[in-house]
């Protein structure tokens, strides 16, 4: 029996090689072969979603590691090789020549063949004419085999949902890691590790770090910006502009005080309807009251003329039509109006969406350039100024941001504060605290109404619970707020406080 | 190679003459016994194989008429030893008788027991005594008789097979171990099913008795015996008996789980060399030329279930011998596996 089994093992595990080296060169062990290379790449279709489910599992942990020691740009390199080894390593097996023995022992068990080929390829000790005689029965066995119905090429169904997550969470991982995302929702150490630099660099004792990955995010943002202002109409402030300088002088009539106050509000679709209307309503009004419509028209197209030349010739239009008492023509010039007036409210409107992203995307500059301790000569006049009217922190207007400056996140919104270690007199001048103690971006814009910056004081917020009351930006570009009443403030205190909360 | 060719031809009609008598054989008892098909094929494959088989059931279940219908299929002299407790060996070997001669003179002359056949029926063989039992050792393995210092030899071919009743019976006395060693294979005969006990009926209670017509002699046995031996088995096949029996032992570090609970002594080398025989001739009357792992597997059971002697533990727990076997059959692997 030893002498057998030994023989078996001479037989049968010799070692694969590409070349069927081990088979006989016999018809029955030439037959074999492509049966065993149909087995072995069978076996390995069965075995290749495993083996990839944990390669990608691997290569996604080299990534998530990659990542975390802060090196983005080897995370593809090494994803990728870590998911190509198996898949190397399966397309070689695929190619193997599997020793004859295995592949006659697959077959018999696979096609209930009652061991006839295994038997022919490892001998026997029976006598010559019955070797040839079993030899034969499995050449004949052999030819009736169909190497497709015994070993098809089909993969498990759940394997395959298997390989497919953990490709999927593979390729996420990749994403979120080269696109930065990662180190800045994960990346916790990171951010205080900046916030203590800049801490650092404002008391002098060492420069800010120069984070790549910031660096890369701002000029993102200014290229998403500067996309943003090729992108806006230069007419449309002018006209908006005139439409309010309109509704003032048309406010001042009775009859086209509804139409004035329409404009001055920036309601233009409001607006056109209102001009309509008074087209609809002439012929009801007596002279008195048309020649006052007439005068304010007149008044309208003369203020908004410098402006928006358009605009103005369909005022005077009216107004002139309405001196000459022809109804049709006022009427018909009414209607002009009213589709100058929408036409003029969907320019406006159009630019005003892209200021709101303008604003948005400003905020998030000021915020990165205040964590890289960067100064950007040149881009401040534009950026940190629009930043005052984003500190609203209007998060629809943040997404559209993010969507505009290409995806690239924007969690580290100083607007809604962060953590910050280190003493008060080391906040820069556009930087204070919330009522939560959390650090918070109020660069205040000048607006045309004449509202000014006003350089908040700081106030130390001792430790506490969460307040009801948030600090936030009005729409007029200053820092509003109210008085926390509930917190122990120090006496001496409070007429800061009362400055600070109170209206400019 | 034309040699060869003529003579794998030559080996082809043997196997073909092999499969039609083995066929026959087994048709010609089917008239005679309802159902029990395996129990009828396994018999067959005992004879063919040169083996003793034990045939174990509760009376009436037709093992007599079995062996009965064997001993008229095949052209065998066929003896029947009706075994009772106050049987002798010497009922069963033959004795010396004195004669008296010619001349005058008495002389010892040896009178052949029953035992002198080609086929015997030991019939109810736990009735009898265990000295009486072991009167057919000799004969079952060396198929030969010693008789006061005298030596004779039986005729080719011998084939013992004993009938049994269950040993928790009245009046049985268990087989000694060294004698149920020696059968090939121990049978169990169930009790037939409802439409079996219907065609019994109608075959045993009417004018018409079916008859057996003899369809091989006992040099054919022979022949096909000789031929079953030179099947080839692959050496991992003959492996995986190996791995079958040493399961079976206790001590053995393959050993199965229940092997070592309940098991006092595994089967003895005759258990694999009955597996391989009975293989080959499963796998001729298959129509192949090798042995599969099937074939191993069909005569496990039969080969191995009376040669595990099982410890108290076991029958505390009327654990049978064929539990553990199916679980060692589970477990063992295969190459291939």
């Amino acid at each position: 029996m030893r002498v057998e089994v030994s023989l078996l093992k001479a037989r049968g595990v010799s070692r694969p090689a590409f070349r069927a080296t081990a088979y006989g060169s016999d018809a029955f062990e030439q037959r074999l072969i492509p049966l065993a290379r149909r087995w072995q790449r069978h076996r390995t279709l069965q075995s290749a979603p495993r083996v990839l489910a944990v390669a990608s599992g691997l290569a996604l942990l080299v990534v998530l590691v990659a990542a975390g020691f802060g090196l983005p740009r080897l995370v593809i390199a090494l994803s990728l090789c870590v998911a190509m080894i198996p898949v190397v390593a399966l397309m070689a097996r695929a190619l193997v020549a599997p020793p004859p023995l295995s592949a006659a022992l697959a077959y018999d068990r696979r096609l209930a063949m009652f061991e006839r080929l295994s038997t022919a390829v490892a001998g026997s000790r029976a006598d010559d004419h019955m070797r040839d005689l079993q030899r034969r029965d499995a050449l004949h066995a052999l030819a009736g085999v169909n190497a497709a119905f015994a070993f098809p090429y089909r993969l498990p169904r759940g394997d395959l949902a298997l390989v497919a997550v953990a490709v999927a969470a593979l390729a996420i991982g990749t994403l979120a890691a080269t696109t930065d995302v990662l180190p800045r929702i994960g990346g916790q150490a990171r951010v205080s590790a900046l916030a203590e630099s800049l801490e650092a660099a404002a008391d002098g004792e060492a420069p800010a770090l120069a984070d790549p990955a910031l660096m890369a995010q701002i000029d993102q943002i200014r290229a998403a910006m500067d996309e943003l202002e090729r992108q806006r109409d230069p007419e449309a402030a002018p006209a908006a502009l005139a439409a309010e300088a309109a509704g003032e002088a048309l406010r001042r009539t009775a009859e086209g005080r509804r139409l004035g106050r329409a404009l001055d509000s920036g309601d233009f679709q409001a607006a056109s309807g209102e001009a309509r209307a008074l087209g609809e309503q002439i012929s009801g009004m007596n002279s008195t009251r048309m020649d006052e419509l007439a005068e304010g028209l007149r008044e309208a197209s003369e203020r908004v003329e410098s402006q928006d030349e358009g605009l103005a010739n369909q005022f005077r239009a009216a107004a002139e039509a309405l001196e000459r008492g022809q109804l049709a023509d006022a009427r018909s010039a009414l209607a002009q109006l009213a589709q100058e007036i929408e036409a003029v409210g969907t320019t406006v409107e159009a630019d005003s969406g892209l200021q709101a992203q303008l604003d948005q995307l400003a905020q998030q500059l000021a915020d990165a350039e205040t964590l890289a301790g960067a100064n950007t000569p040149g881009n401040e006049g534009t950026s940190l100024g629009d930043a005052a009217s984003a500190a609203a922190g209007d998060a629809q207007a943040e997404a559209g941001a993010e969507a505009a400056a290409g995806s690239q996140g924007g969690g580290d919104s100083a607007a809604s504060g962060r953590a910050l270690e280190g003493t008060l007199e080391t906040l820069a001048p556009e930087q204070r605290l919330n009522i939560d103690g959390q650090l918070e971006i109020v660069e205040i814009k000048p607006t045309e109404e004449g509202a000014e910056t006003v350089e908040r004081p700081v106030l130390e917020i001792g430790p506490g619970g969460p307040s009801g009351y948030e600090a936030s930006a009005g729409d007029r570009g200053f820092a509003v707020g109210r008085p926390d009443v509930a917190r122990n403030v120090p006496l001496d205190m409070l007429p800061m406080l009362d400055r600070y909360f109170s209206e400019p | 190679m034309s040699t060869a060719v003529n003579g794998s031809e030559a080996t082809e009609q043997l196997a073909h003459g092999f499969r039609d008598q083995a066929a026959a054989i087994v048709d010609e008892v089917g008239k005679l016994i309802v159902g029990q098909r395996e129990i009828v094929r396994d018999t067959v494959v005992c004879l063919i194989a040169g083996g003793n088989v034990l045939i174990e059931g509760v009376p009436g279940l037709g093992k007599t008429e079995l062996v009965r219908a064997l001993g008229r299929a095949i052209d065998l002299r066929f003896s029947r030893i009706q075994f009772t407790p106050d049987l002798m060996p010497a009922d069963i070997t033959g004795t010396n008788v004195v004669v008296d001669g010619t001349d005058g003179q008495r002389t010892f002359r040896f009178e052949p027991g029953p035992v002198f056949a080609n086929l015997v029926l030991a019939d109810e063989i736990n009735r009898a005594t265990p000295k009486t039992q072991a009167a057919l050792l000799e004969a079952m393995q060396e198929r030969q008789v010693s008789v006061a210092r005298e030596v004779h030899v039986l005729d080719p071919p011998f084939f013992v097979m004993a009938t049994q009743n269950p040993i928790e019976m009245e009046g049985t006395y268990p087989l000694p171990e060294a004698q149920v060693d020696r059968f090939m294979f121990k049978l169990v005969v169930d009790y037939p099913t409802a439409g079996e006990l219907s065609e019994i009926l109608e075959r045993t209670t009417g004018a018409a008795q079916p008859g057996v017509a003899q369809v091989a002699t006992g040099d054919d046995l022979l022949a096909m015996g000789a031929f079953a031996r030179r099947l080839a088995i692959a050496p991992h096949v003959a492996s995986y008996v190996v791995d079958l029996v040493k399961s079976t032992h206790p001590q053995d570090p393959t050993a199965h789980q229940l092997t070592r609970q309940y098991v006092r002594y595994g089967c003895s080398p005759r258990a694999a060399q009955a597996m391989v025989l009975a293989a080959k001739v499963y796998a001729m009357l298959d129509g192949r030329y090798n042995v599969g792992f099937d074939d191993i597997r069909a005569a496990a059971r039969p080969a191995m279930r009376h040669r595990l002697l099982l410890n108290f533990e076991a029958e505390a727990d009327a654990v049978p011998a064929d539990h553990i076997l199916d679980a060692i059959l589970m477990s063992t692997r295969q190459a291939g596996d």
